[in-house]
C-alpha cells in the first residue's frame, strides 16, 4: 500500500485503488447523510461521513450498519483519497472548503445533491489536475451556464449529465460539452433524458438510452486548433 | 322655496370659493396632524410623498441598492422614510440595463477587487438577500465563465503586478503563457501575447435587468417609495464660514423639487439627506445644488469629474466561433467579447480613444465603428471571426470619471447632505451591491464597516490626488 499522496504511476483507470488523505476532517464538515444505494453502506444520523475510496483498496470506507466507521482508516492517514460518493448529501458552496484538499481526487460523485448549483460547479477547477470522472446527475439546480466552468478539468474523462432539470435544450447542450471537452465521454443528455429523476434504485449508467457515436466520428466535430 | 335658495346660494359661494376652501383645507389639516400623508381629497397620482428623511436621484442599480441596504440595515422597521426618484420610467437610457452585465475581480486598486468580491458573494447568495415572500426566487443568469485579459510584451509587467494584488486580495486568478492560453483555447490566435490572466472564480457575467428589478421589488416591499419624476431644482440655505484659507460657503439642500413627468407639476420633497446615484447626468444634478458653481480655483468651483461617454454593443453570430468554453476575453488593445447564449452569437465592443469620443446626444450606433476598429482586432485574435454576421447593436452611457475612472462615494464637504454614489466608468453594475451598503452605512452609522471606501471621496478632487483604475475595459 502506497503512503506518498498521488502516487499515479501506480494507478490505472478503472481500478481505483483506495487511498485516505484526513478523512475524517474533510467528511465531517459536509454535514451530510450519505443515502446511495451504490455504497452498500448504510448511514446513522450522526455519522456525517460520506463514503470515500482510498488508494491502493477496492472497498469504500463508509459508516456500518451499526453507525461506527471502521478504525482501518487510521492506518491510512498519509494515503490520498482517490473517489468520494456524496449522492444526496447536502453540500454547497462553502461545504466544499473540506474537499479543496484533497489533491489528488479522481472520481466525485455528486449525484442529486439539491444544494449544488453553478456557483458550486465554478469551484470544481481546483480537481482540474487529478479529476477523471465526475457525476452530476439529478442535480436541479445545475444549469447549462455552470457546465461551462468543467471546461478547466482537463482530465475529465467521464461526465455524468442524466436527469438534469434546469437543463434546456439537452440535445444541443451535449453537443457543446462533448465540444467542450474533447477526451471526455458525456452520458446523458440524451433524447429521452427529459423524464423525472426515478428515486433509489437507478444509478448514474442507466442514463445512456442511445447508443454514443464512436470516438472517431465524434472528434469529427471538433475545433480545429 | 327659502331651502331651495340657500341650497342654491351656497352652491354657488361654493363654486366661487372651491379653490381657496381646499387650500384652506389642507392647510388646517397639516396643522392639526403633521406629519400624516392622510389626504381625503385626494391628489394626482405618482407625486412623490411631502417629506422624506432620504431621497435618492437615479433609480438604476445604484439607487436601488442604496434603497435596499438602507432599509436592510436600519436599526428599526420604518425608522427611514426612502424616496427613489426616477425620470424614465421606460428605462430606455438608462446604463443599468444597457451593460454587458460583466463581473470581474480583475482590477488594479485593493477596494475596487474587494468591492466585486463582496458583490459575487451578494450575487450568490442573492436570494437570502432579496428573496420575497410568495414571490418566485430570483435567477440573474450568471454565467461563471471569467475573464481572460491578454497583455502584450509592454503590458506583461502590468499585468502580473495586477495578478499579485489581486490573489492578496483572495481573488482567485491565474497566469497562462502563450502555450498553456493556446492549449486551453484553441481558437485563439496568440501572436502579440506575452501573457494571459484568468479568472477562475466569482468572474463571468449575469443579467443586469434581473439584478435590478430583484433590487427594486425587495426595496419596495420593505417601504422605499418609488416616484417617477425630474429633480428640477434643490432649495438651498447656505452660509459663509471663515476658514485660515479664506471664506468656504457650506450648503444645505431642504427641499428637492420633483416635476412629474409630462406635465409642469412639481412637488418639493422636504428631506435631510440626497444621493446622487444619477450617473451619466450626476454632474448636473450636482450643479443644481451649487457643486462646481464658483470661481474656478475655489472647493465651490471644483466640478463633480463625471460625464456620460457612449459605448456600443455590437451582438454578431459567428457559426464555428468559440463554443461553451468562451469567457469574456479582453484582448490587449482593449477589444472584448463574450459568447451570449447558445447559438453561435457573440457581444462586444470597445472603448473608443480619449480623441474619437463620441457625440453623446443620442444612442444612435456608429455601425462604422465596428467595421474599422472592432471587426480587425477581432478577427486578428480569433481567425474565425473573419466570417461573422453583425445582428445588432446598441449603445448606452458609461458615467465615465475623467479625473482617475473610479467611483466617487461619500458625501461632498461643502453641500453638507449630498452623497455621491457615481463615477464607476463602465464597472458599476459589478460593484452595485458592495456600494450601496458603504453608503446606507455610512448614512446610518457614519462610517464604513464592511469595505473602507475612504479612498473614493469628493476630497480627491480638490486635491488633486488620483486614485487610479489602471483595468478599465
Amino acid at each position: 500500500m502506497s503512503r506518498e499522496p498521488g502516487a499515479g504511476d501506480r494507478l490505472e483507470v478503472g481500478n481505483y485503488k483506495s487511498g485516505l488523505e484526513r478523512a475524517a476532517s474533510v467528511t465531517l464538515g459536509l454535514g451530510s447523510r450519505p443515502k446511495s444505494p451504490g455504497s452498500r453502506c448504510l448511514s446513522s444520523p450522526n455519522a456525517g461521513i460520506s463514503p470515500s475510496r482510498f488508494q491502493g483498496q477496492e472497498t469504500w470506507f463508509c459508516v456500518d450498519q451499526r453507525g461506527k466507521y471502521s478504525s482501518d482508516f487510521l492506518q491510512l492517514r498519509d494515503v490520498p483519497v482517490v473517489a468520494i460518493d456524496l449522492t444526496g448529501s447536502v453540500l454547497n458552496y462553502d461545504g466544499l472548503d473540506n474537499l479543496v484538499k484533497l489533491t489528488a481526487l479522481k472520481s466525485l460523485d455528486l449525484s442529486r445533491c439539491p444544494h449544488v448549483d453553478d456557483w458550486t460547479l465554478n469551484r470544481l477547477h481546483v480537481f482540474k489536475d487529478s479529476l477523471e470522472e465526475l457525476s452530476l446527475a439529478g442535480c436541479p439546480q445545475v444549469t447549462e451556464r455552470g457546465l461551462a466552468c468543467l471546461h478547466q478539468l482537463e482530465h475529465l474523462r467521464r461526465l455524468d449529465l442524466s436527469h438534469l432539470p434546469s437543463v434546456p435544450t439537452p440535445g444541443l447542450i451535449r453537443i457543446l460539452v462533448e465540444e467542450m471537452l474533447p477526451r471526455c465521454e458525456v452520458v446523458g443528455l440524451g433524447p429521452g433524458d427529459g423524464l423525472a429523476p426515478v428515486s433509489g434504485a437507478q444509478t448514474s449508467r442507466d442514463g445512456r438510452e442511445e447508443p454514443s457515436v464512436p470516438s472517431e466520428d465524434r472528434r469529427a466535430g471538433e475545433i480545429p486548433a | 322655496s327659502p331651502l331651495r335658495a340657500l341650497e342654491v346660494s351656497i352652491q354657488t359661494r361654493l363654486e366661487a370659493n372651491l379653490e381657496k376652501e381646499v387650500v384652506k383645507f389642507r392647510k388646517k389639516l397639516k396643522e392639526t396632524l403633521p406629519g400624516s400623508d392622510w389626504d381625503p381629497l385626494g391628489t394626482t397620482k405618482g407625486l412623490p410623498p411631502e417629506r422624506a428623511d432620504v431621497v435618492i436621484v437615479g433609480g438604476g442599480v445604484m439607487g436601488w441598492s442604496v434603497a435596499y441596504w438602507l432599509k436592510a440595515l436600519e436599526p428599526r422597521r420604518d425608522a427611514l422614510r426612502v424616496v427613489v426618484i426616477e425620470k424614465d420610467p421606460t428605462y430606455s437610457r438608462a446604463s443599468t440595463v444597457l451593460s454587458a452585465g460583466g463581473i470581474r475581480q480583475q482590477f488594479s486598486l485593493p477596494e475596487n477587487i474587494q468591492m466585486s468580491l463582496y458583490s459575487a458573494f451578494f450575487l450568490r447568495t442573492i436570494n437570502e438577500h432579496l428573496g420575497v415572500v410568495n414571490e418566485p426566487p430570483i435567477d440573474i443568469q450568471f454565467n461563471p465563465s471569467g475573464y481572460l485579459f491578454l497583455a502584450s510584451e509592454d503590458e506583461a509587467a502590468k499585468l502580473e503586478n495586477n495578478v499579485r494584488i489581486q490573489r492578496a486580495e483572495g481573488a482567485e486568478v491565474s497566469l497562462l503563457s502563450p502555450a498553456q492560453l493556446k492549449k486551453k483555447y484553441p481558437w485563439i490566435n496568440t501572436d502579440g501575447v506575452a501573457v494571459a490572466s484568468y479568472g477562475l472564480e466569482n468572474e463571468g457575467w449575469f443579467d443586469p435587468w434581473s439584478l435590478l428589478n430583484a433590487f427594486r421589488r425587495k426595496a419596495m416591499s420593505m417601504g422605499v417609495y418609488q416616484c417617477f419624476g425630474e429633480v428640477i431644482s434643490f432649495t438651498i440655505s447656505s452660509r459663509e464660514i471663515m476658514v485660515p484659507e479664506g471664506e468656504l460657503t457650506f450648503s444645505h439642500i431642504n427641499y428637492v423639487r420633483v416635476q412629474m413627468p409630462n406635465s409642469l407639476e412639481y412637488q418639493p420633497v422636504e428631506c435631510s439627506l440626497v444621493v446622487n446615484a444619477a450617473g451619466p447626468w450626476s454632474q448636473k444634478l450636482a450643479e443644481m445644488a451649487g457643486v462646481g458653481i464658483g470661481p474656478p480655483d475655489t472647493p465651490e468651483g471644483i466640478k463633480l469629474p463625471v460625464e456620460p461617454r457612449k459605448r456600443y454593443i455590437f451582438v454578431w453570430h459567428c457559426p464555428d466561433g468559440p463554443g461553451l468554453d468562451c469567457p469574456m476575453l479582453v484582448d490587449a488593445t482593449g477589444t472584448y467579447f463574450r459568447r451570449e447564449g447558445l447559438g453561435g452569437n457573440y457581444l462586444g465592443g470597445l472603448s473608443p480613444a480619449e480623441e474619437e469620443e463620441p457625440d453623446i446626444q443620442d444612442l444612435e450606433v456608429d455601425h462604422d465603428f465596428f467595421q474599422e476598429k472592432i471587426w480587425p482586432c477581432l478577427a486578428h485574435r480569433v481567425p474565425v471571426f473573419e466570417s461573422l454576421k453583425v445582428k445588432s447593436a446598441w449603445a448606452g452611457y458609461y458615467d465615465y470619471n475623467t479625473f482617475d475612472q473610479n467611483a466617487v462615494l461619500g458625501p461632498h464637504p461643502l453641500v453638507e447632505n449630498m452623497l455621491f454614489i457615481t463615477g464607476f466608468s463602465g464597472h458599476g453594475l459589478q460593484q452595485s451591491p458592495a456600494a450601496g451598503r458603504a453608503v446606507a452605512e455610512l448614512i446610518l452609522e457614519g462610517k464604513f464597516k464592511t469595505i473602507n471606501m475612504e479612498k473614493f471621496s469628493f476630497k480627491r478632487f480638490i486635491s488633486g490626488e488620483q486614485i487610479l483604475e489602471r483595468n478599465v475595459v
